[in-house]
């Protein structure tokens, strides 16, 4: 018996956008936008008939402390409920349950799994359709495992929904760290992850498959295209998936390469072709950071205090105007970053020393704390964690590599003085 | 590579020169002057091209062509370089193998590792000069980098760098300070984190009001519930209360009612006496109201009669007083309108007739006037016309118009006079003839004085000997011939003079006889001008001579007789016409006269008539007629008095008889009446009050009937209202739980307001809590409609996000920053210690070498490579600047030679060429470095010039090949 259920994860519902100015008059849009996107998931559950909606936790963001997003879950829930259609929610670590001071009075429709791990089944005409298993986060740091609770009860399509990091992704906390191999250990049919926010899919031996759907909406740069949720549409054949973006507001990074542009007009120029190509009618807004690649003409220009800074508010105010409306979000200069390493060393000299410094500091740690044994870097990092931000050295290797390319900018026999 | 033969064509002070170099250590050595340096600017020419022209480098030769070869070997063979004097200044370059093949210009740039010009002046061909200063040669930017054997490269932005890293990232943060972009990030997020935490947790806030908002509701709904009850059961006590003190009232009003009552019908019964039967009622008030309407009348009776008799006194006493023989009762018998309307036509007759009278009299006067005025202005013209003259007009206007031609002729004759004076003058002054001029120098006085100086020049001849005699004859003909040459030029201007003196007298003839002619003209003119004056003057009627005045006397006289006869014509004129105007006026006042007594006649006619009427009348017949119309009018008015007086004296008879009619009734009705009065006043005023305390009596009969039927209703109605309020209170006393015991409504009120005096307390602190509870309610509605919308929390949220982004974004750029002057602290660091001392060992090695073991170490710091350092054996570091010269100049030899050293093992051995740089070494030092170049030159040809026989010797000991130069360089083919 076929069925159609959606896949959402990672609403962060109400949660703020990074990177982008808190004051203006298109605040309230970017705040509507993770509501809106939510919103279009249960149209198309409605849409298309689905049996069941399943949402693999992050629906909210707990240090945002929103009443909004929690009324706003309700009522779309309740739409859901209205037309029948029920809805399976895990908590993750941004929404556990142990901080969750409790939901409106979620419909009847809504089942919220524990910390235990739980079955529900989906019944049609008597007949059990389907059967949904889940753990939620008891608390945020949840680093063990879980999907070794989940296993197969009975020969019907079985769904496993978890909020854990498949395959231990960098960007992302490591928590209920799992792999390919255990999730197809556990023998179900799919996996509705959430936790990355970027979609993505895993075959498991065995044939299920493993999801993540990608948060719906954008909210920072590295969330970077368009966001939505899964269609599965469940048959004899297997679990066809089809991705439906729901995002109101999409972030773009433009490249601007500078071998290409002779003036400061060529980087508006080339900036307003690409937003032609990529920023459509259909969102309420845009977000583009602009990167300055290459090498050419006018990066003597750019590397002058403050150049990149202007070129920012004039790109700024010249993008205002457009409609639908586009953030800058920022301008970055990563023409640096073209430097031959391999040439820089040969030639010798100091350069050819900065060269070989660098890559002890990447590889040797008594090099590396040398590196980092800066007094004001010290203070600076106190300074960062009292306000809970990320260690400076989180940036890791990537940041030594900047480094290098920034001194050996500096030591160009053509740059211009500041 | 290695210089084999150097060839000469013409170089400085060379021509034709050659010589063979060996491989190794070579020394040149000659005396001051022999040379050295132009050989050593020859090389670095042949290699690099000739100095411009004009500059002493170029060494231009003072014959031949600029130019020579070099024969070089490299590891790719031999080959020719040669340089020729061209029109480019750097000269013509041409390569060729030893066989003559031509090579490319590129195969030299090849053997010298194509190095600048400047590095190989510098380093590799120099002379004391270049020797001494180091900073020029660091300063040479192709030079420093190969000095550093390309190790110091990018070292120069070092500082640069470091100072902008330094910069920019104090601009982002600084551990002490608030105003770089990190600092005040961090300040402001702090603060946003502060204000987030103050706020809390909302949705357990938004929850637990919720939960208390619906508690609320619940205690809200009891309340409200409980009061109600309170409420309602106040409200039954209320109204028993007040149906309790009605029903008091009632039984009050009842009681009230019923006296009332009994009052009303004592006053009814007493009233009924006082009322009168209506019939005696109605015939007393008809004999009343006629009295009363009689009343007024009654009382004027007897002084309206005395008053009619005072008024016929006084019309007799009028009629009297007129004198008339006419008595009162014949006056009231006459017809007094027609009499006095024929009067009245009479009299307007009268005055209609004295009006043409007086209008004829004034008519006739007027004419006689105009009549009389004609006459003396006919009188008037007559005595004027006498006295004027009576001459014709045209003779005496041609005479005055002579009069006016004389003075212009006379004008005439006196602008004659003075033209022919002015000939006359004229005439006078062309009697005198221009002088002719005189000769002052004539040919006699020249002949004279040219022989006098011919003799005298003779004379001394003949005195003074042949020789002095000669001159002396020689100057007396200059002399005798400068006198003719002058007598000559005064000839000259005589003769010219006399031409002009000539000349002059026949214009002068000219103008006398022109002169003549006029002055003869002149005189007709005047002859005939005297004559038109004589005849002019005859018919002005005055003598030829007359003058001026007497011509202004003639023409005033003239003037004056014109006007007289003017006047007299005029006058005549005006005398014509009066005279027919006078007999006009003569008519008409004769038929003036006669309308005049046409008008008096018809006058008398009527005043005989109004006479006569008067006399029928009985009135005094020489009355005018207006004063007739006083008179009767006077007369009228005392006949119409005596008829009104006769008019009222009937109406007062008539009145007494009937208020004697209406006294009687009324005295006949007061006796009915019963009452005593005498008199008719009297009786009627009884009778009024009588009848007025009847009327008052039954009205108030009337009222009380009314009251009382008032009172019976209102009795009934009462009655009915306490049955209802007795079925009322005993229904709501059964709805309290009041006291059955308290039958009594006194007792039961009482109770009534002890219960409400224990509920209102109740209900007022029922309200108070519920009001509160309602407070409490709004305010909780009003925190959770605020917290449904978040937009506080959402924007120091969205805020915190934007600064954790930028923090982060800036705190990498900081750390890069940061890492990156680490990386290039580390780098020096590192570059000082492991690249730079691959030049710098050398040249540590080698200075030790020149100094004997003196000093020890020779370095440089990265950022300052300019500048050198030596340490000496016992550590002490100094600056160059702080050596002595000799020593520094071995330092600076001891650097070159590690760099041409490193050079020849990185790249390629190039010759090294040095000019007599060893003069300020000591001896020792000397040998030194001369050992120090003996063993380069095992690997780089070593080429030294020198003037000092004991370096030639030192260079010798050392296995140098000597090439000798003289003071004057021996062509190649003498040398031959």
């Amino acid at each position: 018996m076929g069925f159609k259920f959606v896949h959402a994860a990672d609403l962060h519902l109400d949660s703020p956008f990074r990177g982008v100015a808190t004051d203006g008059r298109l605040w309230e849009l970017f705040r509507r936008s993770t509501l809106k996107a939510f919103s279009r998931i249960v149209d198309l559950c409605l849409r298309e008939r689905a049996e069941f909606l399943v949402i693999a936790g992050d629906l909210f963001d707990l240090k945002d402390r929103s009443v909004r997003a929690r009324l706003a879950l309700r009522k779309e829930l309740a739409r859901l409920d209205a037309a029948g259609i029920a809805t399976f929610i895990v908590h993750g670590n941004h929404d556990p349950l142990s901080a969750d001071s409790g939901f409106v009075g979620l419909p009847a429709s809504v089942k919220v799994f524990g910390a235990c791990w739980e079955e529900a089944q989906v019944a049609r005409n008597g007949q059990i359709l389907c059967r949904v298993q889940g753990i939620s986060y008891p608390h945020e740091r949840v680093t063990e495992d879980l999907s070794r609770f989940f296993h197969r009860q009975g020969p019907e399509f079985t769904i496993g929904v978890l909020h854990a990091n498949l395959g231990r992704h960098a960007e992302h906390e490591n928590y209920a760290p799992c792999s390919a191999e255990g999730l197809a250990s556990r023998n179900l049919d799919y996996w509705a992850l959430g936790h990355v926010h970027t979609r993505a899919e895993y075959p498991l031996p065995g044939g299920a498959i493993a999801a993540y759907p990608g948060n719906p909406q954008g909210r920072h740069i590295r969330e970077l295209g368009e966001r939505g949720c899964l269609l599965i549409e469940v048959s004899e054949a297997g679990a066809n998936r089809r991705f439906f973006a729901v995002d109101a507001i999409r972030w773009h990074r433009l490249e601007v390469e500078l071998s290409s542009v002779t003036s400061l007009e060529g980087i508006e120029a080339a900036v307003q072709e690409q937003l032609n190509a990529w920023c459509d009618r259909s969102h309420d807004a845009h977000v583009v950071r602009v990167e300055l690649v290459g090498r050419g003409p006018l990066q003597p220009e750019l590397t002058r205090l403050g150049a990149v800074a202007s070129l920012e508010d004039h790109l700024r105010e010249t993008l205002g105007g457009r409609e639908p409306p586009v953030v800058l979000e920022s301008v970055r200069d990563l023409s640096r970053a073209n430097l031959d390493l391999e040439a820089v060393h040969s030639a010798g000299g100091l350069g050819a020393a900065l060269v070989t410094v660098a890559k002890l500091a990447k590889s040797d740690r008594k090099a590396v704390d040398g590196l980092w044994s800066d007094t004001e870097l010290h203070r600076l990092e106190l300074a960062i964690r009292r306000a809970a931000l990320p260690s400076l050295q989180e940036g890791g290797p990537g940041l030594v590599d900047r480094a290098l390319a920034y001194a050996l900018d500096l030591l160009q026999e053509d740059r211009l003085e500041d | 590579m290695k210089i084999e033969r150097l060839r000469i064509d013409a170089f400085g002070q060379f021509h034709s020169f050659e010589r063979e170099l060996g491989a190794g250590l070579n020394v040149f050595h000659g005396p001051n002057e022999a040379g050295k340096s132009t050989l050593l600017a020859f090389i670095r020419a042949v290699l690099f091209g000739f100095s411009k022209r004009g500059e002493p480098a170029r060494y231009e030769p003072d014959r031949g062509t600029i130019g020579g070869e070099l024969l070089v070997k490299t590891a790719a063979g031999a080959f020719w370089v040669r340089r020729s004097g061209s029109r480019r200044s750097e000269g013509e370059l041409l390569l060729r193998s030893q066989e003559g093949e031509r090579l490319p210009p590129s195969r030299l740039n090849e053997a010298l590792c194509a190095i600048s010009r400047e590095l190989f002046c510098q380093v590799f061909a120099f002379g004391l000069h270049e020797l001494s200063s180091f900073e020029e040669l660091a300063s040479e930017g192709t030079v420093s980098q190969a000095l550093f054997a390309a190790g110091m490269l990018g070292a120069r932005r070092l500082p640069f760098a470091l100072a902008s890293l330094e910069k920019t990232s104090k601009a982002l943060f600084a551990s002490r300070g608030s105003k770089a972009q990190l600092n005040s990030l961090l300040a402001e997020l702090w603060e946003v984190l502060q204000r987030i935490a103050a706020i809390g947790d909302r949705p357990r806030q938004y929850f637990e009001q919720r939960a208390e908002l619906d508690a609320l509701d619940e205690q809200l709904r009891i309340q409200s519930a409980a009061r109600r009850a309170v409420e309602r059961e106040r409200d039954v006590l209320r109204e028993l209360q007040a149906l309790l003190c009605q029903s008091a009232e009632l039984r009050v009003e009842q009681n009230a009612l019923q006296g009332k009552s009994q009052e009303l019908e004592f006053e009814r019964k007493s009233l009924q006496r006082l009322c009168i039967a209506e019939q005696d009622a109605a015939r007393w008030r008809s004999s009343l109201a006629s009295f009363e309407a009689r009343v007024e009348q009654w009382r004027t009776l007897e002084g309206r009669r005395q008053s009619l008799e005072d008024k016929e006194r006084t019309l007799q006493a009028q009629l009297a007083s007129l004198a008339l023989p006419i008595a009162s009762t014949d006056l009231i018998q006459r017809e007094p309108e027609s009499a006095k309307r024929a009067l009245e036509l009479l009299g307007a007759e009268l005055v209609n007739a004295m009006q043409p009278v007086a209008r004829a009299r004034e008519q006739c006067r007027s004419a006689s006037d105009a009549r009389e005025a004609s006459s003396q202005q006919l009188e008037r013209i007559r005595s004027e016309i006498v006295g004027l003259p009576d001459l014709p007009a045209s003779e005496l206007r041609r005479a005055q118009t002579a009069l006016s031609r004389l003075p212009g002729l006379r004008a005439q004759g006196a602008a004659l006079d003075t033209v022919r004076q002015d000939r006359h003058d004229a005439l006078a002054t062309l009697e005198i003839e221009p002088p002719l001029p005189k000769e002052l120098f004539p040919f006699a006085w020249a002949l004279i004085t040219s022989g006098a100086f011919l003799g005298l020049g003779g004379i001394a001849a003949h005195l003074s000997g042949p020789s002095l005699g000669t001159v002396a004859l020689a100057g007396s003909l200059c002399f005798a011939a400068l006198v003719l040459f002058i007598q000559r030029r005064a000839r000259r201007a005589f003769e010219a003079a006399t031409s002009d003196a000539a000349t002059r007298r026949f214009a002068q003839a000219e103008r006398r006889s022109k002169l003549l002619a006029e002055l003869r003209d002149l005189d007709h003119q005047g002859a005939d001008l005297q004559q038109r004056v004589v005849a002019t003057a005859k018919e002005a009627g005055i003598p030829a001579d007359a003058d001026h005045r007497a011509l202004q006397e003639r023409a005033d006289a003239l003037l004056s007789m014109l006007n007289g006869i003017d006047a007299r014509e005029r006058l005549c004129r005006e005398l014509e016409k009066q005279q027919s105007m006078h007999e006009q006026r003569l008519q008409e006042e004769r038929s003036r006269i006669a309308e005049l007594e046409l008008a008096e006649q018809h006058m008398s006619q009527l005043r005989a008539s109004l006479k006569s009427m008067l006399q029928a009348q009985g009135l005094p017949a020489e009355l005018s007629a207006d004063a007739a119309l006083r008179l009767w009018a006077e007369l009228s008015g005392i006949r119409q008095a005596f008829l009104d007086l006769r008019g009222n004296r009937l109406a007062l008879v008539t009145e007494e008889q009937a208020c004697g009619t209406a006294a009687n009734s009324v005295l006949e009705a007061s006796a009915g009446a019963g009452l005593t009065a005498q008199e008719p006043l009297g009786a009627a005023t009884e009778l009024r009050a009588l009848l007025d305390r009847a009327d008052q009596a039954a009205a108030d009969l009337k009222r009380a009937n009314h009251l009382l039927a008032q009172n019976e209703e209102r009795a009934s109605r009462l009655t009915r209202t306490a049955g209802q309020f007795e079925q009322r209170i005993s229904k709501l006393r059964r709805q309290t739980e009041l006291d059955s015991d308290a039958n009594a409504e006194e007792q039961l009120l009482a109770a009534c307001g002890q219960r409400l005096r224990t509920l209102e307390p109740q209900l007022s602190e029922l309200e108070n809590r519920q009001r509160a509870l309602a407070e409490r309610k709004g305010g909780i509605a009003k925190d959770l409609e605020a917290w449904e919308k978040d937009s506080e929390l959402a924007q120091l949220r969205s805020q915190e996000e934007f600064l954790r982004g930028r923090i982060v974004d800036l705190s990498q750029e900081y750390v890069v920053q940061r890492l990156a002057a680490g990386l290039l602290k580390q780098a020096r660091w590192r570059h000082e210690r492991e690249q730079q001392p691959k030049v710098i060992r050398i040249a540590s090695q080698l200075f030790a070498e020149l100094t004997a073991g003196r000093y020890a170490c020779v370095y440089t710091q990265a950022d300052a490579p300019e500048t050198l350092f030596v340490a000496d054996a016992q550590g002490r570091e100094w600056r160059a600047e702080q050596l002595s010269r000799g020593t520094r100049e071995q330092l600076y030899l001891a650097f070159r030679l590690a760099v041409i050293q490193d050079f020849g093992e990185t790249r390629q051995a190039l010759p090294v060429i040095l000019d007599d740089i060893l003069v300020n070494f000591d001896p020792e030092r000397a040998q030194h470095a001369v050992k120090t170049l003996a063993r380069i030159s095992k690997v780089h040809q070593v080429v030294a010039f020198t003037c000092h026989p004991q370096l030639r010797d030192i260079f010798q000991k050392q296995g140098a090949q000597l090439l000798s130069l003289s003071q004057k360089p021996v062509p190649l083919l003498e040398s031959a």
